[in-house]
């Protein structure tokens, strides 16, 4: 060719060579166009109405084997197409022929490689002078790949809308094998996690078909194969398309083959560099891998061991938290339960506590009225000694009686339930020192500080306290003298301290530390049960307080209660002195 | 007018004497009729039970509480509900201070709640207090019909 021309190429063809073609021109055109046909990947052929071909290009040529001579005049018949794929072609060319249209159209075809192709092709009519179909024109596209292309981005977009409602690891797994497995064509996917160490790999449940036994379990890493094919593993999408013909399993083959693996691809999840898991897929016939179904699964691998890992984090948070609510759950019942027996052992010791105020009353109701009668009605028939006997027991019968008493008072303060509220502590302390004898007595003389303030406290209870200290305090002062006691407060932060100083014969040091005990006694009280200051101490810790003593022998003793301020809603009138 | 009657219902004899004599002494013209078990008195006062009504010299009931079998409690809701004289003054006395008791009698329709003295100088001034109250100062209601014995 001596020019290049710069328009249609047949056109300037035609021009160079006048208005008449010659064959040798003919001839030139024809490689012109066979040259330009053979560059191209496409196939382009031509057949005559009747569908035989009249050509074909190298590239059709060359995947056929054939030369050009060999195909001319042949029907695709002939040339060894499957029936079904020469028929269709042969109605197509028919139905051209007769409606002088193109015709488009996608044909699957698989070789005899074992690798199935996806074609798109084109047949298109060309007309004679007489308007006739004198050949029909046909060019092929292999769309194998850019369908493969196609059908793996619908399947991974799939498979992600799949997994995005499960959270479940399980159900992640059972889905992506599932679906990774049927894509593939395979008998079995797995997905195996290196176990931490390296030495152990663990695979998860897979999925399979038919009635293959599963291999979920632990094993050591080397059961995967040799040292080689276990790094490939690690660092490559491996496919090996025959075990027994690929240099990397061949030597073991005859361990893979018995557990129908005949061809197998795996590609890695790896995290920093360190492979964690692997997803693949098991044949049991060998099987060509192709770079995109490596890519496939390599894609997959990607998508699903997060979510494997994500799902494995969320579950041992849940069951850390189930966990947490289990525990707290549980401790709230043992709670209850032992609320309950509590209540049910106060209870029983409620009724315990009644039936001592009842059943160890009532004898002694009866040995202090008989001693009584006794004295009473045959006074003059006893004798001094004996009259002083009847006294002695009388005594001693009231004495178990208020004993008994107390106790009774001493243990329901611990079971029962205190409101609190402000008591005014200048009118309670009036209020019990008009209503105890005790302390009215002529050689009593008690001064309240003007002005005493609330506390937050149960009346009733606080009374008790108060009453109980205030007879104490009377009662350790020496018969030759008045008793002499001051009541003071002392507001701090929120508290009050009320206090007690006495004149009394005051307490050892050693007994200081159990004076708030039950039943200890101090010094010679004969009267008292050794209950009082027991009452005193427990009675204030139930109203949230602390009691105190500060005393020496001989100087008096010092009480107090100390205890929560009632709030400043108003000031208490001043008042004097009692 | 015939001698005022009180029911004492208690099962401690010990307690039935010192009462006794309590009332000997501070009040003897009260005939003093006692019922030594709940379950006796529950009967006393049921027409099914005790064909016989209470005499309408009866001014006072003394009711102990812990008695064997049917306690004072269910004496006292008896006598206020399934009795022939449902408006008799009900004077409980107990040796209980339990604020319960206490409570659970009002709630029942006692008229008084006190407990028994330790010492009997004690009972003879309680006694007296009652005699005054319930019998001399008090008045009494008419006595209700009384109902033929259900068939």
């Amino acid at each position: 060719m001596s020019t290049v021309p710069r328009q249609n190429l047949t056109q300037a063809l035609i021009r160079e060579a006048g208005s008449k073609l010659d064959r040798d021109d003919l001839q030139r055109l024809v490689r012109l166009y066979e040259t330009i046909l053979a560059n191209t990947d496409d196939f382009v052929y031509i057949f005559d109405p009747q569908g035989r071909f009249i050509y074909a290009n190298a590239r059709l040529l060359k995947v056929w084997a054939k030369s050009l001579d060999q195909i001319v005049g042949k029907t695709c018949y002939e040339l060894g197409y499957p029936e079904w794929h020469a028929d269709m072609h042969m109605r197509e060319i028919l139905q051209i022929v007769r409606d002088k249209t193109p015709i488009r159209n996608e044909v699957f075809y698989t070789g005899d490689s074992g690798i199935s192709g996806q074609y798109d092709y084109i047949f298109k009519p060309v007309l004679n002078t007489a308007g006739e179909v004198e050949m029909v024109v046909g060019t092929t596209r292999d769309v194998t790949a850019a369908a493969r292309a196609h059908a793996h981005t619908t399947f991974l977009a799939h498979l992600s809308q799949l997994l995005s409602v499960v959270s479940d690891e399980a159900e992640i797994n059972r889905i992506a094998l599932g679906e990774l497995g049927r894509f593939l064509g395979a008998q079995r996917a797995l997905c195996l996690q290196v176990l931490p160490g390296g030495q152990q790999f663990r695979v998860l449940p897979d999925w399979r078909t038919g009635d293959q036994r599963p291999f979920a379990g632990d094993y050591p890493i080397s059961y995967l194969g040799s040292s080689a094919l276990i790094t490939a593993l690690g660092s490559e999408t491996l496919a090996i398309a025959d075990v027994r013909a690929d240099p990397r399993t061949a030597p073991a083959a005859h361990t893979y083959l018995p557990l129908g693996i005949a061809s197998f691809a795996f590609a890695p999840f790896t995290h920093e560099g360190r492979w964690v898991a692997s997803i693949g897929v098991i044949c049991d016939q060998p099987r060509p891998w192709l770079d995109d179904q490596k890519i496939l699964l390599e894609n997959v691998a990607a998508r699903v061991w997060p979510l494997v890992e994500r799902a494995r984090v969320e579950t041992a948070l849940q069951s850390a938290n189930a966990q947490l609510a289990d525990r707290a759950t549980h401790l709230e019942a043992i709670v209850q339960q032992r609320t309950h027996k509590l209540s049910d052992i106060i209870a029983e010791l409620e009724a315990f506590s009644y039936s001592i105020s009842h059943d160890l009353r009532a004898p002694l109701r009866s040995m202090i009225g008989f001693s009584d009668i006794l004295l009473e009605e045959y006074a003059p028939r006893l004798d001094t000694e004996a009259a002083d006997f009847l006294k002695r027991i009388g005594r001693a019968g009231r004495r178990m009686d208020r004993l008994i008493q107390d106790v009774l008072n001493f243990s329901r303060l611990s079971s029962s339930e205190i409101v609190l509220s402000p008591v005014p502590t200048d009118a309670l302390l009036r209020d019990v020192i008009r209503s105890y004898p005790n302390l009215q007595a002529n050689r009593v003389a008690i001064t309240l500080q003007p002005g005493l303030p609330s506390v937050l406290a149960n009346e009733g209870l606080l009374t008790q306290c108060i009453a109980n200290l205030l007879e104490n305090a009377v009662k350790f002062v020496p018969a030759d003298r008045p008793a002499q006691i001051h009541v003071w407060a002392q507001s701090e932060n929120g508290r009050t301290k009320l206090c007690f100083q006495d004149n009394g014969i005051g307490i050892p040091e050693h007994s200081l530390g159990r004076i708030f005990d039950i039943f200890q006694r101090v010094g010679r009280d004969t009267e008292g049960t050794g209950i009082g200051l027991a009452i005193v101490r427990r009675a204030t810790e139930k109203m949230g307080g602390t009691v105190g003593v500060q005393s020496q022998p001989g100087h008096g003793s010092l009480f107090w209660l100390d205890l929560e301020s009632a709030p400043q809603t108003e000031r208490p009138a001043l008042t004097s002195a009692a | 007018m015939s001698n005022p009657t009180v029911l004492y219902i208690e099962d401690s004899p010990d307690d039935v004497l010192f009462v006794q004599r309590a009332f000997r002494q501070v009040a003897p013209a009260v005939d003093l009729l006692v019922i030594p078990s709940g379950q006796a008195a529950v009967d006393y006062f049921d027409p099914a039970a005790h064909p016989q009504p209470p005499p309408e010299s009866l001014r006072l009931v003394l009711l102990d509480l812990n008695l064997p079998g049917r306690s004072g409690h269910y004496v006292l809701g008896q006598i206020r509900r399934a009795s022939r004289t449902p408006r008799i003054p009900v004077v409980i006395f107990s040796a209980s201070n339990q604020q319960k008791d206490i409570d659970a009698c009002y709630a029942e329709g006692c008229n008084a709640y006190l407990i028994k003295p330790t010492d009997s100088q004690g009972l003879r001034d309680m006694i007296a207090l009652v005699a005054t109250t319930w019998l001399t100062e008090n008045l009494p209601t008419t006595p209700a019909p009384i109902l033929p014995p259900p068939n």
